[in-house]
């Protein structure tokens, strides 16, 4: 068999959600440079406007939609817009997530539903919306955005750590339901990252978590963006259903 | 659209699931799971194709719907499974399908793979009817 290493997304369509934070904005220019058409995704129209103005795209080749993924409707309104834009979904990069931090004994019912809502439930209606034309056009690839503290608990982290984990046992599920479709569903869990979700967690267990790698810093967005990439390339058509931490020997 | 020219589009649909040539015959009495071989994959690929095909839409639970039609849940299914009477009403929405394909229970979230190709025809113009009840 030929290798031919092919990392453009010439042609290709992809979806990303949680376009305008700290991993989605660089995946967006990832996946831009390497010549996707860019259905980008966020919250907030202003900060979507902004990310497409820097990323200077000619408009045939971008357009974002406003959607809180806490909205039952908004997987399918994401997913309508892209058809609609571009006629087919070939990458479904599934980024947005939020974290509500605290010890159990004071998690509140409305912050542990909170992060479900988001990290399982939007995520899940978005997954379902993306499936169907993938599974009409028998081809694509969805890559999920998880985080190790599903695999290694970290104290304060039940809601976030618990809904991480479940995204990605769907994660598993679904790719055995649509593996005879062509399709590949595959996840990534970053570990901390500089500008993610470890700025937000409470200082001293930033210590101890930066102890705790193995490589001895924290990661970079731009670390994780190849690896999403690849996994939504057809270099990796012999893979689905994994999860690949990148988290500097985090979980090693 | 007639009875016949929904059955084309409806095969051509089954064909286009299976990756089938279109020299393979489909024919209405079929049964999608059991002659077919359809999986539960397979019978969603089918749905979404023909929502795409006709504009309708066929959410989860139509035919269980369509064959409760104004019973009441709690005589239509006991415990999840059809009772006597639900099952009545199934065998009588899916006329064409021979009996012993029915097991002894029959579990409610299960109904779609007793189906005919037919039968989807037979949904399929229902909706279509519906549609055009609700567009005129």
């Amino acid at each position: 068999m030929n290798f031919n290493p092919d990392w453009s997304q010439k042609d290709r369509v992809a979806v990303i959600t949680g376009a305008t934070g700290y991993l989605g904005r660089v995946l967006s220019r990832g996946f831009a440079e390497a010549g996707a058409t860019l259905v980008l995704t966020s919250r907030r129209q202003e900060a979507l406007d902004q990310l497409a103005n820097e990323l200077a795209l000619p408009a045939e080749r971008i357009s974002t939609v406003a959607a809180d993924l806490t909205e039952i409707s908004a997987g399918e309104q994401i997913i309508a817009a892209a058809l609609k834009k571009a006629g087919r979904i070939d990458t479904l990069v599934i980024s947005a997530g939020t974290l509500a931090d605290a010890l159990i004994a004071g998690l509140t019912d409305e912050a542990f539903a909170r992060v479900h809502e988001v990290n399982v439930q939007g995520a899940f209606r978005l997954l379902r919306a993306g499936l169907r034309p993938m599974i009409l056009q028998r081809s694509g690839s969805v890559v999920v955005v998880s985080s190790t503290a599903a695999h290694r608990p970290n104290v304060g982290q039940a809601a976030y750590a618990a809904s991480k984990a479940a995204l990605e046992m769907i994660i598993r599920v679904a790719a055995r339901e649509t593996a005879g479709r062509g399709i590949r569903i595959n996840g990534v869990a970053p570990g901390l990252l500089t500008g993610g979700m470890a700025a937000r967690i409470i200082d001293e267990a930033a210590d101890r978590a930066l102890a705790a790698i193995p490589m001895g810093r924290l990661g970079e967005a731009g670390e994780v963006a190849p690896v999403v990439l690849f996994l939504a390339s057809p270099m990796s058509s012999y893979i689905t259903g994994q999860v690949w931490c990148i988290d500097g020997g985090l979980t090693a | 659209m007639s009875i016949s020219t929904t059955f084309e589009s409806v095969a051509a649909l089954v064909r286009e699931t299976l990756a089938l040539t279109d020299n393979e015959v489909i024919s209405p009495q079929q049964l999608l799971f059991y002659d077919l071989g359809f999986t539960s994959m397979d019978m969603l690929d089918l749905l979404f194709r023909i929502e795409q095909k006709f504009s309708i839409a066929i959410p989860e639970g139509t035919l269980y719907q369509l064959a409760r039609g104004d019973l009441d849940e709690s005589r239509f299914t006991e415990d999840g499974v059809l009772t006597a009477l639900g099952r009545e009403r199934l065998m009588a929405l899916l006329y064409d399908t021979p009996a012993p394909i029915f097991p002894a229970r029959i579990h409610g979230a299960t109904l779609p793979r007793y189906c005919t190709v037919g039968a989807i025809v037979r949904l399929v113009d229902h909706k279509l009817l519906e549609r055009d009840r609700c567009s005129s």
